[in-house]
């Protein structure tokens, strides 16, 4: 029996439709990891419980905090359990996204790395206004300034109150306006869906930039977020662990199904359990007990 | 009164209860305000402050 | 005892001078000014670091928590801890300068501005609120642009001109997102159009000892921004209006902030822990000696 974990923190929609589009596929998912559960680091050993850990055969990354995200996600490398997931996005930061992107002479915006409020200053007033501060962290929103009274005081509270871990941060030049971005979910190397409030259609351009991106990010599931400037498409911002909920879909697979697909051929190689069968984990009824976190495993 | 939940979207029923009051998502176990009564809403509950207590 | 320092000074001798503490974070220019001043007339001082400072609160007097002053001068910049180490005197009956109930009133912005409109005091509008989308609407209350600043804090720091609702909106949420909750409560100001340029009047007692005028470039006129001072002559009416003020915090030694309206002059806050370096510069009134000459009478006139 298939096993595969949904790395999050709580069922939301997406990953409700994710678990159903598993099950539609045949394959067994869980929340994961169980709830207040320490994670063995390293090989599989008994816990102090006496149970084995339930070491599910595939993750998927679909966690909102970023920081619990690498460290299950290296836990589960160490277990040997491969991750689904938006690569350089999910293991690093908004600088190892557009250090990457740059590398592969992606079109990305005039960006600066900013170490200080002053150098959040200096940045500004080389690019001029409006411009956005992309905090390290992705999980964090990127915060637009659209003055100078704004620039300031957005970048003095990122300094005093968030130390050298908020003073760190991408200044990227402009504001793209909402009818010129364009978010495209990539799965597997494919533009599956998009979301947008353009009143125009996406160009073919737009989704290659999007599969390029996830490309050079080695990402397996990502959103690519895509500002439309007079000089063509530029890459604005990634998402690893998008929402999908209001994705229109652009082939006939929806995004939880893409990413089934995606799981599935990732588990085809894998003729048995890893584990040997008194040690693994009794997952056959759990997707029909309703997502709450306390319900999900009992090994 | 029925009402979905923001984060999961399951759909329940919601009965006795007022605005303002917290409620648990019977499927996904986020903690809930009621926004409304009628009809029936909900929404994130608040985060709970470092400053709040007895 | 590690970290440790005897403050307090040797039992008392009815011939003995007056003992003066001076409660510091660290000595700037004004406490060492402070310090030669009273040395210059012959007080027993003595700095108390409150870094040193353990407060027995079980015990019924200062001496256990070596705090045993005359009176005690607070120019600690760490507002929480002069604020629980005034409290504590106040019950041992030790007189500080200020009071801790001024203290208190002052290191709050919000009471502060309570505490001003209640005497009257012409104000700024001010209107505080504990969440950004209630917070967005005080701001479209008082007008755009609109001023943010934290309740407590100091030195022109994280004080924000907001332009419009998505402005106050990234502002809010930073508050939000990284400031412990103190930076939730949200002090929303209308933004007054003044010169570039405010008043610092230094308060001491029932006078207002000299004023000067903080200009700068930016519309943040606070010494600490790097505004410069110059000298301002106390009319009348700044001589009034910040001796008002003075009374309606409690405070007896303070620098009022005043601003040039349409329509007169407006109080911003009262700052019981007033720098005065600026002020220095450019006044030969001695500052310094005039404060411990207040700590002086406070000795005398005990707690209040």
């Amino acid at each position: 029996m298939a096993t595969v974990g949904v790395l999050c923190a709580r069922g939301r929609v997406e990953e409700k439709a994710l678990m159903a589009a598993l099950a539609e596929a045949g394959i067994v998912s869980a929340l994961f990891p169980p709830t207040d559960e320490p994670l063995p680091v390293g090989p599989l050993f008994p816990m102090a419980s006496g149970r084995s850990f339930p070491v599910p055969q595939i993750v998927v990354d679909r966690h909102p905090d970023r920081q619990i995200a690498r460290a299950v996600l290296a836990t589960c490398r160490a277990l040997d359990v491969p991750g689904l997931c938006a690569g350089i996005a999910a293991a690093g930061d908004r600088l190892d996204v557009a250090s990457a992107l740059a590398a592969k002479g992606l079109p990305r915006p005039e960006t600066a790395l900013c170490t200080s409020e002053n150098a959040g200053l200096a940045a500004v007033a080389a690019m001029g206004l409006p411009a956005t501060v992309l905090p390290l962290d992705l999980k964090s929103q990127p915060i637009d300034l659209p003055d100078i009274d704004t620039a300031e005081a957005v970048l003095e509270h990122r300094s005093v109150l968030g130390g050298s871990e908020g003073s760190l941060g991408l200044v990227q030049a402009g504001t793209p306006p909402p009818e010129n971005v364009v978010t495209i979910f990539v799965i597997d190397g494919v533009a599956t869906a998009l979301e947008t409030s353009m009143a125009m259609g996406v160009s073919v351009e737009v989704l290659r930039l999007a599969e390029q991106t996830a490309r050079a990010l080695f990402a397996d599931v990502i959103a690519v977020v895509i500002a439309l400037t007079p000089s063509g498409p530029i890459v604005w911002d990634v998402r690893p662990v998008p929402e999908f909920r209001h994705a229109q879909a652009l082939t006939e697979l929806s995004v939880p199904q893409a990413i089934a697909q995606a799981v599935q051929h990732r588990l085809e190689p894998v003729s048995a359990p890893r584990l040997p069968s008194d040690s693994t984990p009794d997952w056959t009824n759990l997707v029909t007990q309703g997502t709450r976190r306390d319900l999900v495993i009992s090994a | 009164m029925n009402v979905t939940c923001p984060e999961c979207g399951a759909e329940w029923e919601l009965s006795g209860v007022e605005q303002g009051e917290i409620v648990t998502c019977p499927d996904c176990g986020v903690d809930l305000e009621v926004l409304t009564t009628n009809p029936a809403t909900v929404g994130l509950a608040p985060e709970e402050g470092e400053d709040w207590g007895e | 005892m590690t970290g440790m320092k005897p403050n307090g000074p040797t039992p008392r001798q009815s011939s003995r001078p007056v003992c003066l503490g001076v409660l510091v974070s660290y000595l700037r220019p004004e406490e060492k000014a402070i310090l030669a001043a009273a040395r210059d007339r012959g007080i027993d001082v003595a700095p108390v670091f409150d870094r040193d400072v353990v407060l027995d609160l079980a015990a019924s007097d200062a001496p256990t928590s070596n705090l045993d002053f005359d009176v005690l001068l607070d120019r600690c910049v760490a507002h929480s801890r002069s604020g629980y180490v005034l409290r504590a005197l106040q019950r041992w009956g030790i007189p500080t300068l200020n009071s801790a109930d001024a203290v208190r009133l002052c290191d709050d912005k919000a009471e502060n501005s309570l505490a001003l409109e209640s005497a009257g005091i012409p104000t700024p509008r001010t209107l505080v609120a504990f969440d950004v989308e209630s917070a967005i609407r005080a701001c479209e209350a008082v007008g755009y642009p609109a001023v943010l600043k934290p309740v407590t804090g100091s030195w022109g720091r994280l004080l924000a001109r907001v332009n419009g609702p998505e402005q106050a909106r990234s502002i809010l949420e930073q508050k939000k997102e990284l400031g412990s909750f103190h930076h939730a409560i949200f002090y929303v100001q209308e933004y007054i159009a003044k010169p570039d340029r405010d008043i610092r009047a230094y308060v001491i007692g029932d006078r207002v000892l000299a004023a000067s005028y903080r200009t700068a470039k930016h519309w943040v006129t606070n010494a600490a921004r790097g505004a410069e001072s110059a000298p301002c002559p106390v009319t009348p009416d700044i001589e009034a209006l910040a001796l008002r003020a003075c009374a309606a915090v409690g405070a007896r030694l303070a620098g009022v902030d005043l601003i040039e309206t349409q329509d007169g002059l407006a109080v911003i806050e009262v700052n019981t822990g007033g720098e005065f370096k600026g002020l220095m510069s450019t006044t030969d009134v001695d500052i310094a000696g005039a404060i411990v000459d207040e700590a002086l009478d406070t000795a005398r006139l005990g707690v209040t």
